[in-house]
């Protein structure tokens, strides 16, 4: 199943296309890279503010309104370019890395952290969004969040090694 | 002489154990990555703010208080991984062409930052930037975005 779709997927035009290029590859890897910078930018600060490390005096609130867009743009980006990158060499090289399914696993618990947070604490934010000093579970949402996209990023880099 | 430089560099006991050990590269590496996010996420937040995309209520002064030091610490570990990595691969980074041109962008970004930027940082509480300070932030976000570029086609010469 995995390995059919790893087959289909790089005989796609785009997989073929990126795969058998010598300058699409880095580029695409380029925006990857820009991507996760606004996306990695917009959640640590997000989650330093959460920590209490960081703007104590801007409410929680306006704070996620500007910076989360931000992360949802990178990430959109991310996944597009992610895509791409994996078509290109999906067979050979992604589809049975054994650092890929890491990387999946941690972006997936990434996400069930996020929900947590939004459908727990963060239901109540008009409690305590202009408190220096948050509940302890937006403290744990933004901690889990900062460890896993560290993860995230370690275990992309690990990829082109294993 | 650079070049003998590089060869002795890349010989050093632990620039071979960087070079040949199964985690120090990577390792390294990710560290690189990571504090380069710091890095320009940092500046591009201050670029957006003098180009006038972004923060348009924030005083720019309190904004690059806030924001250079944290750029300026990244930039040092992006300098000390950065130099070990270089040691691993020294003699044939030495020849390539995308480093040497993120090397230049680097120098010039730098030099930008000192010679300009720090004046630009100057204008506060305007929500409506003089040109200079737009294009002053239009081009570091495009020199910072040229490193990124140039670092990542290293790996494809």
């Amino acid at each position: 199943m995995w390995s059919s779709f790893c087959h289909w997927i790089q005989h796609t035009p785009v997989g073929t296309a990126v795969g058998g290029s010598d300058w699409a590859f880095p580029a695409i890897e380029t925006v990857h890279l820009l991507g996760m910078i606004l996306l990695v930018g917009s959640v640590a600060t997000f989650d330093l503010r959460l920590l209490g490390f960081l703007m104590p005096r801007q409410s929680v609130s306006r704070l996620a309104g500007r910076l989360l867009p931000g992360a949802w743009v990178g990430f959109s980006v991310m996944a597009v370019t992610g895509t791409l990158l994996f078509a290109s060499d999906a067979i050979r090289k992604y589809g049975p890395n054994p650092v890929f399914p890491i990387k999946m696993l941690l972006i997936f618990l990434a996400g069930v952290n996020m929900l947590i947070f939004h459908s727990g604490v963060y239901r109540r934010v008009e409690n305590w969004d202009d408190a220096p000093v948050t509940p302890l579970r937006a403290k744990v949402a933004g901690c889990c969040s900062l460890l896993l996209w560290t993860g995230v990023i370690t275990a992309g880099r690990w990829i082109g090694f294993a | 002489v650079l070049f003998s430089w590089c060869q002795w560099l890349e010989n050093t006991s632990w620039a071979t154990a960087i070079r040949e050990g199964l985690w120090q590269f990577p390792l390294l590496e990710t560290i690189h990555l990571l504090s380069m996010i710091l890095l320009v996420a940092a500046t591009a937040a201050l670029d957006l703010r003098l180009a006038g995309f972004a923060l348009r209520r924030q005083p720019v002064s309190q904004l690059a208080g806030r924001l250079l030091p944290t750029a300026l610490a990244a930039f040092g570990i992006n300098l000390v991984t950065g130099f070990f990595l270089f040691a691993s691969e020294a003699t044939s980074l030495y020849v390539n062409r995308f480093f040497f041109i993120k090397l230049v962008l680097i120098v010039v970004a730098v030099l930008f930052h000192f010679v300009v930027y720090r004046k630009a940082a100057r204008w506060d509480d305007v929500a409506a930037m003089p040109a200079g300070a737009k294009l002053t932030g239009c081009f570091s976000l495009i020199l910072w975005i040229g490193v990124v570029a140039a670092a990542r086609w290293i790996a494809y010469v």
